[in-house]
């Protein structure tokens, strides 16, 4: 596997768990972020492993545009949430269960 | 040929309702002396799966047609006065047009040669009923007790469905035209095209179902509570549609089966267990209808029986007496409860002046009900015995005589406390209004009169039903071959005894025994034996629901977190297998 | 170009509706603008079936992938059918939004609805997996939006958060099983993918891909454990949106990954997802017991309900010797009367919603006795629900059993379960009937109720009416299921 590749997933990882840990709001979006950037590493790398470059480079443009509305959205909700009770700590979030 | 059509697009003008009922009842009775081999009509109705919709007129479904469209339609007669003092709040409507789509649905699964039809219908009963119990919708027992009906039946309705649904696969792989056709399906059975192991499975299925629909042990805990809904309702349930269905499929089936050894002698014991049990809570209990409901399961359990001893005949003529004097019983029952207003047997008594009619009707139907000289309960449960002996369940036929004489003693019992002695409470009672008294007394003339047709009815079986092995029986015949058995003397002894019990409690103006009231109390709560085994799953159920529900933290770390679990076991057991 | 045509018709009459909503703020006129529209890609997709049933193949770019890679949709049977339940109910939330939406975003609920239907279709007619996986975000990203479109109320945006961030990391975990199998074989191509990758099948990095599937799109699709953002959304989003989600959004991931699956030759995931089938029926079955909620008990009867169907596809790719089409067939009928069932359920309770504004059961206890046409309707679609005849849900549960009979032994227990817990289901849809139409009005409730609106009580009796006709005559649903199964069917047996 190569470094570029093993760096990809690693970012994954490291959103997933921004996901299963963090208590802010923001630090959450972020995490998404995060593993939203490593995926198009691979594709990257898989461009380059079977001489497909610019298909691959065509998929990251449209996987960050994806990725850019989807923390658009995001972060209006963050706002909103935020507006509503002056917090971002995720513990906030915990009305609905059961 | 198609009464059903006009029982399913009803409206609630309710003499029109009577009227087409009566209409049905009529065409029933007449197909019933008309029909000969067996008529048949065929509809494609899914051509997907290659369903069809045929009408086939067996024997066995005749019988549960003509009792169902005949008790329907004086049931429906007598609900105009019954259900008077109800219908401003309730709305008669619904009352009508569930009661017409009840009945309809019976005779058309009765009628039904496709097991995905008869399926369907058999649920739509459930439905009904369900709809029916809980008729009373402002007293949250009758919701109650309209879902434990619906969802206990329900349960043997799993059996059924995995059995219709086996025997489909079964003929689709043997290429057959029509896959859901009952006939050809106890065709290829007979000719060993149906493997073994799954004609096992349907057999327990359908086991299963005849269980719950008709009550018997152990998924009888449904029936006492369905006492919750109007009285016409029970006589339909109890003597006319719900309960009969069970019967009907394991009669209707039973060709298919004789092959495996253990299916036979499965159905003797349920229901050799579920007549004696019953008859016993039978006697122990206090209220009116729910006492003439542990009766009925009693009855269903020996019909049961004689279907285990393959005498289908017999079971067929069991559910035909049972039919009548069961909704005599109960209309009966339905006019002491509207007079009364109560439902406490030991708050009756001395009714037998102020309601004379009722009285006689009731005295017939309980006479009926005990095994009395020669009504046709007496005659019938002579030809199970006879049956069971040729066939060698000793047990269970020791615990059906237990039962028979239980129920000669509870009937004496009900009746005795109801008419006779002195007046317990101070209300004013009278004899019912004549569009109640009319099917009362159609109800015991039928009683009486029924058995003389014995011959004739199995005459007819036997021609109609192809793959049943019915003998032909002479009424001549059949009478003196009673009388010969070993079973007269039980009978006589049996009458002998309640004839001077009856006159002694008469003579001593004491006919309120009050030791089985402390019985009753202490032997067997029947209320809490069946709240206990209805109560025990939905515990356990709703313990495991808590139990989920506390995984759904509303945190959304924990939702990420469950998402990465479950990658991780997904991934796990992925490569575990790969 | 013409299979393109639906997308771009749904696409740029969401456009059009937004401005006019904006301009005019009048819900008849922007409602009527999106039911043209669903009318007219609905037109499309008919025309589309018909030219395939003559063995014409509709793709576009209608000239082949003259690069080594090219997004491109191709229509199929399988699209038509999930293109053909999505604007069916599209159609009816369309009309019955014209009232129970508030004027003020209009517009832009029109415009996100039809974005969301277009999406739907999309991944249908996809032809690729990355094509597929961008309508899926879009249909993903329309929801989440309106899902928290009333972001006044608190319980929205919670619902919304949650369902965004655990949403989007499923998506991107499924992004990331596409981009491994793009590093091993440079396509994406879904017809070209199983023979490039059938040298492979079985090994680990394979069967990792078709974890990443599962769990990625299997968030969407609310299987255990990755449900839990499926009660809080559906609750909380405006009732027609509910009736979308459960019928066709959750679906539509389904079908997601069942293309993927396919594309990447199944690597023996039938049998997991059978188990994961049944963790999740009993899992929806069982909490909606529990909740008095009446939009929350439907959202989980709804993961119960993706349960079955899981059951019937499960057991179609775990036997696809015996019980490939006899699985699919029941899956897929169980979607299409999933969505006219539980659409017409979600709206009868926004009916309701709309008239006393709560969702509580005990407060809404007798309503369906004051709205005599809406309480039968209830009762339809509950019974419906718990598959009881002469209703639809009826013969789909038939169809699934049918499946578990062919597999025989396990495959039987398996529908005993189903069974079972169509009975447990019961428990609560009687009860909620019990309640909601046959309970005591509370004494606190004005006499006089505010009149129902035409138009939302319409699109619920069409349903009723629809759900009737389909469980007395099942041939309606099969027509279009059938094809749709029998491809898939084929499909595995090639995989």
């Amino acid at each position: 596997m190569s470094p570029y590749a093993a760096t990809g997933i690693i970012m994954v990882v490291i959103g997933l768990y921004a996901a299963m840990t963090r208590k802010n709001l923001l630090r959450v979006v972020l995490g998404l972020s995060i593993m939203a950037r490593g995926v198009p590493l691979i594709f990257i790398v898989g461009g380059m492993q079977t001489g497909t470059m610019s298909a691959a480079q065509s998929i990251v443009i449209t996987i960050i545009v994806i990725e850019a509305v989807t923390v658009a959205v995001a972060l209006s909700l963050v706002v909103a949430a935020y507006n509503h009770n002056k917090t971002l700590s995720i513990t906030a979030l915990r009305r609905l269960k059961g | 040929m198609i009464p059903l059509i006009g029982w399913l697009n009803e409206r609630a003008m309710k003499w029109y309702t009577v009227a087409a009922s009566f209409v049905t009842a009529g065409l029933a009775v007449s197909l019933f002396f008309s029909a000969g081999g067996g008529e048949f009509t065929r509809v494609w109705w899914i051509p997907g799966i290659d369903a069809s919709v045929g009408i086939h007129l067996t024997g066995v479904g005749l019988y549960v047609a003509v009792v169902a469209a005949c008790v329907g339609a004086l049931a429906i007669l007598y609900s105009i006065r019954y259900m008077e003092p109800r219908e401003e709040s309730y709305g008669p409507t619904r009352y009508y047009f569930l009661t017409l789509l009840f009945v309809g649905a019976m005779i058309a699964e009765s009628m039904a040669d496709s097991f995905l039809f008869l399926y369907l219908f058999w649920e739509l009963i459930g439905v009904c009923s369900f709809l029916l119990i809980a008729y009373d919708y402002r007293r949250s027992r009758a919701r109650d007790a309209g879902l434990k009906a619906f969802v206990v039946t329900r349960f043997g309705d799993i059996g059924l469905l995995v059995a219709v649904v086996t025997l489909w696969t079964a003929m689709n792989r043997i290429g057959a035209e029509d896959p859901f056709s009952i006939g050809g399906t106890i065709q290829a059975a007979l000719a060993g095209q149906i493997p073994h192991h799954m004609l096992g499975i349907a057999g327990v299925g359908f086991i299963a179902a005849a269980v719950g629909k008709s009550a018997l042990f152990p998924l009888h805990i449904w029936l006492p509570d369905a006492m919750e809904a109007p009285t016409p309702t029970n006589a339909l349930i109890h003597a006319a549609t719900l309960v009969n269905a069970g019967v009907y499929i394991v009669a209707r089936t039973l060709p298919m089966f004789t092959v495996l050894p253990w299916w036979l002698p499965t159905l003797v014991w349920i229901g050799a267990i579920s007549a004696l049990l019953t008859a016993i809570l039978a006697l122990l209990e206090r209220d009116i209808k729910h006492l003439l409901a542990f009766s009925t399961i009693s009855q269903l359990g020996f019909m049961m029986a004689a279907v285990g001893a393959a005498s289908v005949f017999a079971s067929q003529f069991q559910m035909l007496n049972h039919g009548i004097f069961k909704a005599l019983l109960f209309l009966a029952a339905g006019a002491v409860i509207h007079t009364t207003g109560t439902r406490n047997l030991f708050e009756m008594g001395g009714l037998r002046r102020s309601m004379p009619l009722t009285h006689i009707t009731f005295a017939v139907g309980a006479a009926a009900l005990a095994v009395f000289t020669l009504l046709n309960g007496f005659w019938f449960d002579n030809a199970v015995f006879e049956a069971l002996l040729v066939n060698g369940h000793t047990i269970p036929l020791v615990m059906l005589v237990l039962a028979v004489i239980l129920t000669a003693i509870y009937a004496f019992r009900m009746y005795w406390l109801t008419f006779a002695g002195e007046r317990r409470s101070e209300t004013e009672a009278a004899d019912a209004p004549w569009q109640m008294a009319v099917p009362l007394v159609v109800l015991a003339v039928g009683t009486v009169i029924g058995w003389l047709y014995v011959g004739r009815l199995a005459a007819h079986l036997g021609t109609v039903l192809v793959y049943h092995d019915i003998p032909p029986i002479v009424p001549g015949a059949l009478l003196q071959y009673t009388f010969n058995t070993a079973l007269l003397a039980l009978g006589g002894v049996t009458i002998l005894a309640l004839v001077w019990l009856g006159m002694r409690w008469s003579r001593h103006g004491s006919p309120v025994p009050e030791e089985p009231r402390m019985w009753a109390d202490l032997v067997t709560d029947t209320k809490a034996f069946g709240d206990w085994l209805w109560g025990l799953p939905v515990v356990v159920m709703r313990a495991f629901a808590a139990l989920i529900s506390l995984g759904q933290t509303g945190d959304l770390n924990y939702n990420s977190l469950w998402l990465a679990l479950g990658f991780i076991a997904v991934l796990v057991m992925l490569l575990g297998w790969g | 170009m013409e299979v393109l045509l639906p997308i771009v018709v749904l696409g740029g009459a969401g456009l059009l509706c937004y401005v006019i909503g904006r301009l005019s703020l009048s819900r008849s006129l922007t409602g009527c603008v999106a039911l043209v529209a669903i009318l007219g890609s609905g037109h499309v997709v008919y025309q589309l079936s018909e030219s395939l049933d003559e063995g014409i193949v509709v793709g576009w770019p209608a000239t082949g992938p003259e690069l080594p890679l090219q997004s491109y949709l191709r229509a199929d049977h399988l699209g038509i059918f999930l293109a053909a339940v999505a604007l069916l109910l599209a159609g009816f939330v369309a009309v019955y939004s014209m009232r129970y939406m508030h004027r003020r975003n209009i517009g832009k609920f029109y415009a996100l609805l039809l974005t969301m239907t277009a999406g739907i279709i999309g991944i249908g007619f996809a032809g690729d997996l990355f094509t597929m996986f961008v309508l899926f975000e879009v249909m993903s990203i329309a929801s989440f939006i309106l899902v928290a479109f009333e972001r006044e109320e608190w319980e929205p945006v919670e619902a919304g958060v949650k369902y965004l961030v655990i949403s989007t990391v499923g998506g991107l975990m499924a992004l990331l099983g596409i981009a491994i199998v793009y590093s091993y074989t440079g396509s994406l191509d879904l017809a070209a993918l199983p023979s490039l990758l059938a040298g492979d099948a079985g090994s680990a990095q394979l069967l990792t891909v078709a974890a990443l599937f599962i769990v990625g799109f299997g968030v969407k699709t609310a299987l255990v454990p990755m449900h839990t953002w499926l009660p809080d959304a559906h609750a909380a989003a405006p009732s027609g949106i509910s009736a979308m989600l459960s019928g066709i959004v959750i679906e539509a991931g389904l079908i997601t990954m069942l293309k993927a699956l396919l594309a990447i030759g199944l690597a023996n995931t039938g049998l997991l997802l059978v188990l994961i089938a049944l963790l999740t029926m009993f899992v929806g079955n069982l909490v909606a017991l529990r909740q008095s909620d009446l939009k929350r008990m439907f959202a989980y009867s709804s993961i119960a309900q993706m349960g079955y169907i899981f059951m019937g596809v499960g057991l179609a790719l775990g036997y696809s010797n015996i019980a490939a089409f006899s699985g699919m067939r029941g899956g897929l009928y169980h979607i299409l009367n999933h969505a006219i069932m539980k659409g017409g359920a979600f709206l009868c309770a926004g009916a309701f919603l709309y008239l006393l504004g709560t969702r509580d059961m005990r407060k809404l206890a007798g309503i369906g006795r004051s709205l005599p046409i809406l309480g039968v309707c209830f009762v339809i679609f509950a019974l419906a629900l718990a598959g009881t005849p002469p209703f639809n849900g009826f013969f789909s549960k038939v169809l699934l059993v049918r499946a578990g009979a062919d597999v025989g032994g396990w495959g039987l227990f398996m529908a005993v379960m189903l069974i079972l817990n169509s009975v447990i289901s019961l428990f609560y849809y009687v009860g909620a009937i019990n309640t909601v139409v046959f309970g005591p009005i509370p004494d606190n409730r004005p006499k006089r109720l505010k009149p129902m609106p035409f138009l939302i009580a319409l699109p619920i009796v069409v349903l009723a009416v629809l759900v009737l006709a389909m469980g007395v005559y099942p041939d309606l649903g099969l027509m279009i299921v059938d094809p749709a199964a029998q491809q898939l069917a084929t499909m595995i047996g090639f995989g």
